[in-house]
């Protein structure tokens, strides 16, 4: 299995070319091309239900396309050799959390090498969990269980981060928190892509795919 | 072997437009071959030593077996091509089969229980044959209660054909071990369930039976799947202009 | 990658064991089916004898039939198991873990109460390592088709008796095979035979089933 460094200078592009998608004969969305590299944040915006979790499925690879393919560093995605898997991070709208483990050990057993506990700590700190660690996923609340979740990400070390309205349902401390982070990854060069349908409470983005157009 | 032509046929409105051809072309033929068979068999066919007329039963009760198996290994080949190249048509193909399998595996059991009747007295039997179609129905009905139960069709085509293909590689450990379960049971009237020799007389209107039975599955094949084809393609205009002439809107 | 599977293992036998109503499932219904025929039949050691074979391995499919369906209904609805086909390491063996840390709970406490069911039905001696030894061959073929089931049908939401249509026809030889092999070491037939079918089934369904269940699971999670 082919080891990487992530820090080193290895450059990776992601690429979409002409993603359509049809769920039971609708449309969801089509024609979606984008090129990001290191750096960049992708902005994918649009209504309820025009399809932005669907695009960031087919991204992830967790939904395959009708048609069209993503590319990372320039080998499609359902290729043996990409190493796309390595370097991904996703949330989703569900958390992933595991309603019997608390949340010390969601995290623990997260499968993602972790970064330095000196990071954790600061992490977590911020976002006002040391409370909260040994308390059951399934009793915390709602934003604290998508803090959690947060926290697996920003402890991951991956390149690409792919969050579904990351700052949904966080108090005001944690967005500034998050955003702060989100933006010390890009710089990093590291790549983001989020999605929203609130205008004015995202990171600034270099690219952005609406999809509101009919 | 012309491989371009083989991929063309994964093309629906080619697809479709063989299957309406070919569909009365099936039913015809078969509706002639029934006929010669039954009366072959019925009548023609001279009655067994030890069954007497009582056997005739065997010129339904085969082919319809036949057939219902055959219906299976044409599903998990659907279904293997359809997972593979993610063809509509092969999905429509696979999902077709299901019901007439099942309907066929039905007659089978049905016609094997009437013969059962005059033979052993009771109507059913735990004999291997009659056991494993059993199980085939079942595994016919597993598919086509998965396919109904996913509301995503895409989803429901690729988890169904997984269970065709699993189904396909266990029916012949699930044949053989219920062979082997009988065997220990062994009655002597099994063995008259067994075709060892059987008169030319006798074979003849049988094998015009399976080929009719078979002509008779194709036929009901074709126009189902031109129907799931017509189904899943309505939004695309070959349809539409087939179907609503050339009225069809833009 | 043994530490991700490590991880993965740790991780569910954890849940597995604080999900405990789960754990206690298919011991219940083991014990209370393999109970509910002398009950009803009555004491006579001859018929007990001759339906036992038939009776553990048909109470360890209904026990599996119910625990089965909690194997990855939980992990979908919370998105867990999305998280592990994201991940960069092979989901047919993280998936393989899974199934065997889920039989370990649920299948081997069958194991070791399978030896006093079969002696309050008059079985003695050997043959009650035989009935062990049966449970043990046949219960990993029995997870793998039933995990093949529950991927299969885990985006349903009310699947109803769907898994047990999927189930049954498909582990009918182990289940034949396994009840033969009780009732041959009972009269003292040789048993080899149905064991080596068993052992050949179970390496059959250990080996491929987890790449047909994963596949499941991506075609699912879709």
């Amino acid at each position: 299995m082919k080891q990487e460094d992530r820090r080193s200078v290895t450059h990776h592009n992601l690429q979409s070319n002409f993603l359509e998608l049809y769920r039971s004969d609708h449309l969801i969305f089509s024609n979606i091309s984008f090129e990001l590299s290191e750096g960049q944040h992708l902005l994918i915006s649009g209504a309820n239900g025009t399809g932005k979790t669907s695009l960031l499925r087919v991204i992830c690879g967790l939904t395959i396309p009708t048609d069209g393919t993503v590319m990372w560093d320039e080998l499609a995605t359902n290729n043996v050799d990409c190493t796309y898997h390595h370097h991904l991070a996703y949330l989703g709208h569900k958390n992933a959390l595991i309603s019997e483990l608390t949340a010390k050990e969601n995290l623990e057993y997260s499968l993602d090498r972790h970064r330095s506990v000196m990071s954790t700590n600061r992490i977590l700190e911020a976002f006002d969990l040391n409370k909260y660690l040994d308390q059951y996923a399934e009793k915390l609340s709602n934003g604290q269980m998508r803090k959690v979740a947060l926290t697996r990400i920003l402890l991951s070390d991956k390149t690409l981060w792919i969050l579904d309205e990351p700052l949904a349902n966080i108090d005001p401390p944690g967005k500034q928190f998050l955003l702060t982070e989100m933006q010390a990854h890009l710089e990093r060069g590291g790549m983001l892509i989020t999605t929203s349908n609130v205008n004015n409470e995202t990171l600034k983005s270099n690219l952005e795919i609406n999809l509101d157009n009919p | 072997m012309n491989f371009k032509s083989i991929y063309k046929l994964g093309s629906p409105p080619l697809f479709y437009k063989l299957c309406i051809a070919l569909e009365p072309w099936f039913l015809i033929s078969s509706i002639l071959l029934i006929a010669v068979g039954m009366y072959s068999g019925l009548f023609v066919a001279p009655p067994d030593d030890e069954m007497g007329d009582a056997f005739r039963i065997i010129y339904f009760h085969v082919p319809s077996a036949y057939v219902s198996m055959m219906a299976y290994v044409y599903m998990g080949a659907a279904a293997i091509i359809g997972l593979i190249w993610r063809s509509n048509v092969a999905f429509s193909l696979a999902k077709s089969c299901a019901p007439i399998g099942a309907s066929f595996t039905f007659l089978a059991l049905v016609t094997g229980m009437l013969w059962g009747k005059p033979m052993w007295g009771t109507a059913w039997v735990w004999d291997a044959r009659l056991t494993s179609e059993l199980i085939l129905l079942f595994l016919y009905l597993a598919y086509m209660m998965l396919h109904l139960s996913i509301p995503d069709r895409a989803k429901a085509d690729r988890s169904a054909s997984l269970l065709a293909i699993v189904g396909m590689v266990n029916i012949p450990i699930i044949h053989y071990s219920v062979v082997w379960w009988n065997t220990l049971h062994q009655a002597s009237t099994i063995s008259k369930f067994a075709k060892p020799s059987i008169a030319t007389e006798m074979l003849w209107p049988l094998i015009i039976m399976i080929l009719a039975y078979t002509l008779l599955f194709a036929a009901f094949l074709s126009k189902r799947t031109a129907a799931e084809l017509a189904v899943r393609e309505k939004r695309t205009r070959w349809i539409q202009t087939l179907i609503l002439g050339d009225k069809s809107n833009a | 990658m043994i530490d991700v599977l490590r991880i993965v293992f740790l991780r569910d036998l954890k849940v597995s064991l604080r999900r405990w109503t789960d754990v206690l499932t298919s011991l219940i219904l083991f014990v209370l089916v393999s109970l509910v025929f002398p009950l009803t039949l009555g004491n006579d050691s001859t018929m007990l004898l001759k339906i036992v074979g038939p009776v553990m391995l048909v109470s360890a499919l209904l026990a599996n039939l119910l625990a089965m369906q909690n194997i990855f209904r939980p992990d979908v609805i919370n998105g867990s198991l999305e998280q592990l086909t994201l991940s960069s390491y092979p989901l047919t063996w993280i998936i393989c873990t899974k199934i065997f840390s889920f039989w370990l709970i649920t299948s081997l406490p069958l194991l070791l109460i399978s030896g006093f069911i079969a002696s309050s039905y008059y079985v003695t001696g050997n043959s009650i390592l035989i009935v062990i030894l049966t449970l043990l061959l046949s219960t990993p073929s029995l997870v793998h088709i039933s995990a093949l089931a529950a991927a299969l049908t885990v985006a349903i939401r009310y699947p109803g008796a769907l898994m047990a249509l999927i189930i049954i026809p498909l582990s009918l030889p182990i289940m034949i095979f396994g009840s033969k092999a009780i009732e041959f070491s009972i009269s003292g037939i040789d048993v080899s035979a149905p064991l080596y079918f068993l052992l050949g089934m179970m390496f059959f369904t250990c080996s491929l089933g987890p790449i047909v269940t994963a596949s499941a699971i991506r075609i699912s999670i879709d």
